[in-house]
């Protein structure tokens, strides 16, 4: 009988804890695809543009269907450039460089579809006034090698300590003006070329740990924030700071290798870029709702939509302007 | 429609006058047993065909043609009492009523008499509480709210909440009034169950439209619940012991029959429990001494005093609040010195405090002025608050040389919104035709929308503090009403008043009129039929982007920018009475909407009221639908069957305010069909069983139906593979595509929950067991919808495979649960 009663008890917690998802069948329309434009568009650089086509989403097809034969129109504001060049994949290419200031329309014909467009206004550049940072040392592991080496005419493989690494916390206040007269938003990058690396740069995983950010993650070292959002791609706007001269922080973590004399060998040469976006309005909630979108739970919130400003179909036509600081570590 | 209320109106005060030479009998109509005042009790006389009712505070008042009368006095559960007289003179007359032996069956929806097929009321139900207490429930928690989702009109949100849809409106459009004081969160456990305690209760009413003028303030609803005034005879009280949660209530004479009280007290204990075991388990982690948990708890609290038969006063109060807590020591590390001896220590804690509810206080004085003029005052005070507080505290102790460091960082955010208000309630019986009832009514509203406190204290780097957020928000509103309830004949009676407000915020001000109108005409003693009309506004909306209630969700005032909302909503309807045994109406309705708030694109609210004006759009929207409703309320198998058609749409279509490109979409809970099944059995006195079945089409969700490529965005390192041919792009990197709002159907709702009561008598009161049985067939529900992308890639073959699934999400499998009650 206790047997039973065990068993049942089994049971009974199993059909009430069991993983409650099942999968379901489709039972609404399946939708047309439609075209899809991207164009991240910055001053004195050539217009791109990447043309697509969006798929269903019970498609099981791995590749999107690039757009090879639209023709793609530039107008800087209202009056018609160029029209761009296919070249590979969808990407279409042009030799226009817009300005500050400039309002640049891409409109896209393709045979048998609608006419789509976006449009987007080139913000001027950040102004940025100084840059301050702050160096903390964390701690330090050694570098370990192994050489081979011969023993007694054999073979050896020994393993030795040729130096240290040491890491590095690095704090950088960025301050800047913020236009009064205008409504700004501004994307924050850092990345880092290394001379060891041929020069290719890296973007940092870094922590933007500033209130005007949105982000309340590190307000106090160690302290969660209420509504912690990731903000991934690290934007913000004037909303805290309109018309004002604000220094904005963020850290960066770094290690440092320290060779023993008898060890030396030549350094890598690491820079680190901060470029200050000032980045559109689109492009903004662009960002801010990509991220939000990856990050939601879908428990308690409606799937969020990314945010697109093609008429006609979807994608983004996005400008950002960057000003770049660069630092040698 | 206003020129015809407008006639409506004077032709109300021609029959004002028209009578004379009357007599006015009036008094309170109260529970024999307990002494507990009955709300909506009828009283008519025979021999005028005149009747009235009694009104929140049972007080009646009946002008009659002076001679003999034939009274009656009714109240459906309850055993009918007949008086004969000559009455020459007005006469006060408090009336005991008796609980009906042979129908103390279960009871159903009550009073139907009143605002069945010879009120002139429609789209109301009384739901008295021992139907709420006998319908069974989640986790045995018996719930006001889950009972009325039962009624047709009503719509649940997600599975399991307390979150009510009425005729299309929206989650913030109900007035919730708690002794007439209103409430802001009526959630606990993030609304899965709500804040009112079954045991605290005496009634609830539901106004789904044809409202009356003494009410306003929100678009789709009002849910009017009363507290219990408390036994004025002997001490009575109950203790029940669930599964999550355990009660206690207590009620009684205070000194003398004069004075009552009545407190009822209930406390989840899921966290008590969980404390060995969250020790043991983060013990083993090297965490000891930790403390973590959630709990909610609940107080209702009522005093009533009768001075004289002419004066009494009521203090009532609620306080509530939902906690968790967590209490962890991260990390203890000991210092040693040279020789290995222990020379001081260090501690790290994390500490978290969430803690939101309610406080409501009311204290009110009714005085009968005359024995036509009955007047009640009330003082009120309403809070809604959350407040979290997060920190670390760290110390560090070196014995030598002796040095002691601590910094403790706390970082706290607080949010509310509070009212103080004041009202005078005026009901006047004129005359046999005309009950009017008038007052005025003044609240000072403060929005508090969140305000981040970070703290730093430390004995080596000082102190700091910032505060960021919002100021608070003051406003005021006021109220003034007038309604009169007329019989204008035998056949035709009517409800027609009208409700003024103003609204000033921020030097903003707002005022509306609003005309409302309830008309039945009887087409025999069984049938009848009825229409109504209600203009409405309002001028708080709740600030959430979530499909469950958070704390954090925030009332905001209307701005400049963003107006009132205002809704407009007829209805007509037919009642017909079965041989007393069924109760049958049918009900149609239409409601436009204006000034609905929506989330624009993207645009989310988390916890701080910034600018939230930016982040939506003013939009339209329209419901329409028909509803059934069978009911049976006596003998031994009582119950109702509720169906309503509905259909509930919104368009933002305005300059600069687009939503869904302008197009119309329906809302989340836009349900077309809506079934509820209700019923009850009384084998005996010691076995009674219960039973519902809902059933409603699916509701309306948001899925990406089109995906689309996410181009690499300049700034971020490249995550997309090499395109592997010339006319296709990889997909590693993309994005869904959201056409259109609430453009996927869910699969339709249904469940069954049983219940069954085992009953004893015992030495000093009754004990009883409940067994129930929450979605008995184990019905998976959809509680969420959701696209699954499994990718694969063949190494031999170096394909990459995609296959993309629908997966649906259900929260509340069979939940089956018992609980024990003793009464006293």
């Amino acid at each position: 009988m206790k047997t039973l009663h065990i068993i049942w008890f089994v049971l009974l917690s199993i059909s009430i804890f069991t993983s409650c998802e099942k999968e379901i069948d489709f039972d609404g329309e399946t939708t047309e695809s439609q075209l899809v434009l991207n164009s991240f568009i910055t001053p004195d650089s050539t217009i791109a543009a990447n043309i697509s086509e969006s798929q269903f989403f019970l498609n099981n097809d791995y590749l999107f269907k690039a757009v090879e034969n639209a023709e793609v129109s530039i107008y800087c504001n209202g009056i018609l450039k160029e029209t761009m060049q296919h070249s590979l994949n969808g990407k279409y290419i042009s030799a226009t460089k817009p300005e500050v200031g400039d309002i640049v329309k891409l409109v896209v014909k393709v045979p048998e579809k609608e006419e789509i467009s976006g449009e987007t206004t080139i913000y001027p550049k950040a102004n940025v006034l100084k840059l301050d940072s702050i160096v903390i040392w964390t701690g330090a592991k050694p570098i370990i090698e192994t050489v081979n080496t011969v023993d007694n005419g054999l073979p050896k493989t020994e393993t030795i300590v040729v130096g240290k690494y040491r890491f590095r916390t690095i704090r950088y206040i960025l301050t800047f003006e913020d236009a009064a007269n205008m409504k700004n938003y501004y994307r924050l990058v850092v990345s880092q070329t290394s001379s060891f690396e041929g020069k290719k740069k890296v973007n940092y995983d870094y922590t933007l740990d500033d209130i005007v950010s949105g982000n309340t993650k590190d307000l106090l070292p160690g302290i969660p924030a209420i509504n912690e959002s990731k903000n991934q791609f690290h934007v913000f706007t004037d909303e805290l700071i309109n018309g004002k001269t604000y220094p904005l922080s963020f850290t960066i973590r770094d290690t440092a290798s320290i060779y023993l004399p008898e060890y030396q060998r030549p350094l890598p040469k690491k820079t680190v870029e901060i470029d200050l976006q000032s980045v559109c309005n689109n492009f903004y909630l662009f960002l801010k709702t990509r991220s939000d979108q990856q990050t939601a739970s879908p428990l308690f919130s409606e799937p969020i939509q990314i945010f697109n400003n093609v008429n006609g179909g979807i994608g983004l036509v996005g400008s950002y302007t960057s000003n770049v600081v660069k630092v040698t570590l | 429609m206003t020129k015809y209320i407008l006639i409506f109106i004077v032709f109300t005060f021609i029959t004002l006058f028209t009578h004379a030479q009357n007599v006015t009998i009036s008094g309170h109509i109260t529970d024999a047993k307990s002494g507990e005042t009955m709300i909506g009790a009828s009283i008519y006389d025979a021999n005028s065909k005149k009747g009235s009712l009694s009104n929140t505070y049972g007080f009646y008042s009946l002008t009659v043609p002076r001679g003999m009368v034939n009274l009656s006095y009714y109240y459906t559960g309850y055993t009918s009492k007949h008086q004969s007289f000559d009455l020459n003179r007005d006469t006060i007359i408090n009336i005991r009523i008796n609980e009906s032996i042979e129908l103390k069956e279960l009871v159903v929806i009550g009073n139907q008499k009143n605002i069945g097929v010879q009120g002139s009321q429609m789209s109301t139900i009384d739901v008295p509480i021992s139907l709420i207490k006998t319908v069974p429930s989640l986790f045995g928690e018996k719930d006001v709210i889950k009972t009325l989702q039962l009624l047709p009109g009503v719509k649940a949100g997600v599975e399991g909440s307390a979150g009510l849809y009425i005729r299309g409106g929206g989650a913030d459009e109900n007035l919730l009034l708690l002794d007439g004081v209103p409430v802001y969160n009526v959630n606990h456990m993030f609304g899965f169950f709500s804040i009112f305690n079954a045991d605290a209760i005496k009634n609830v009413t539901l106004y789904k439209g044809s409202f009356p003028a003494r009410f306003g303030g929100r678009l789709s609803s009002v849910v009017d619940i009363r507290m219990k005034d408390g036994d004025n005879k002997k001490l009575h009280g109950s203790l029940s012991l669930g599964l999550i949660s355990a009660k206690v209530n207590l009620e009684g004479p205070i000194g003398s029959e004069n004075t009552t009280f009545n407190v009822s007290a209930r406390r989840t204990f899921a966290d008590l429990l969980a404390q060995p075991f969250l020790k043991t388990a983060i013990g083993e982690k090297g965490l000891e001494k930790a403390r973590a948990g959630y709990y909610f708890y609940d107080v209702n609290a009522k005093i009533t005093h009768k001075f004289s038969d002419k004066d009494r006063i009521y203090l009532s109060a609620y306080i509530g609040n939902d906690v968790i807590f967590t209490n962890i020591k991260q990390s203890e590390a000991k210092y040693t010195n040279a020789s290995g001896g222990v020379n001081g220590y260090e501690t790290n804690w994390l500490k978290m405090d969430w803690n939101w509810g309610n406080i409501i206080s009311a204290l009110r004085w009714n005085h009968v002025i005359s024995n036509k003029l009955f007047v009640n005052a009330t003082c009120s005070y309403t809070h809604y608050g959350f407040d979290l507080a997060v920190g670390n505290e760290n110390q560090t102790v070196r014995y030598s040389p002796a040095k002691e460091t601590f910094k403790n960082t706390t970082l706290t955010y607080n949010s509310g919104i509070e009212d103080v208000s004041a009202k005078m309630d005026f009901d006047y019986s004129l005359n046999s035709n005309n009950d009017i009832k008038f007052g005025a009514n003044y609240t000072f509203h403060r929005f508090k929308p969140g305000i981040t406190v970070a703290e730093m204290e430390s004995n080596t780097s000082g102190s700091s503090d910032t505060v960021i957020g919002d100021q608070n928000i003051v406003s005021h509103e006021a109220i003034a009403y007038i309604e009169d309830n007329i019989r204008i004949s035998r056949a035709i009676k009517a409800n027609i008043g009208v409700h003024y407000s103003s609204f000033l915020v921020q030097n903003h001000f707002y005022n509306s009129v609003q005309p409302r109108l309830g008309i039945r005409y009887l087409l025999n003693e069984k049938l009848s039929l009825k229409a109504g009309y209600a203009s409405m506004s309002q001028y708080i909306h709740l600030l959430s982007n979530n499909n469950v209630s958070l704390p954090t969700d925030l009332w905001v005032p209307v701005t400049k920018r963003i107006e009132p909302m205002k809704s407009q909503q007829v209805s007509f309807g037919t009642f017909y009475n079965l041989n007393d045994f069924v109760e049958l109406s049918v009900e149609t309705y239409y409601k436009s909407m204006d000034n609905l708030i929506e989330y624009k694109d993207g645009a989310s609210f988390f916890g701080s009221s910034t600018g939230w004006e930016d982040k939506v759009s003013v939009g339209r929207g329209w419901a329409y639908g028909i509803e059934f409703l069978a009911q049976k309320s006596v003998g031994k198998t009582t119950g109702w069957v509720g169906y309503t058609w509905a259909k509930s749409e919104r368009k933002f279509d305005r300059p600069g305010e687009v939503l869904n490109n302008g197009k119309t979409f329906p809302t989340k809970y836009d349900r077309r069909h809506d079934l509820s099944i209700v019923v009850a059995h009384k084998f005996s006195e010691k076995i009674d069983v219960s039973a519902t079945w809902v059933y409603s089409s699916g509701s309306a969700g948001t899925l990406s139906l089109q995906n689309y490529l996410a181009t690499d965005i300049p700034g971020t390192n490249p995550t997309s593979t090499v395109p592997s041919d010339a006319t296709t792009v990889d997909v590693t990197n993309s994005i869904p595509y959201i056409s259109s709002r609430n453009n996927y159907r869910y699969e339709p709702y249904h469940r069954l929950d049983v219940g069954v009561n085992f009953n004893k008598k015992l030495k000093h009161g009754t004990r009883t067991w409940n067994i129930s049985i929450y979605n008995a067939y184990n019905q998976l529900n959809p509680f969420l919808v959701t696209v699954k992308s499994n990718s694969t890639y063949n190494e031999s073959t170096h394909v990459y495979t995609k296959k993309n699934t629908l997966i649906q999400t259900s929260i509340f499998p069979i939940i089956p649960s018992v609980s024990y009650c003793y009464k006293f």
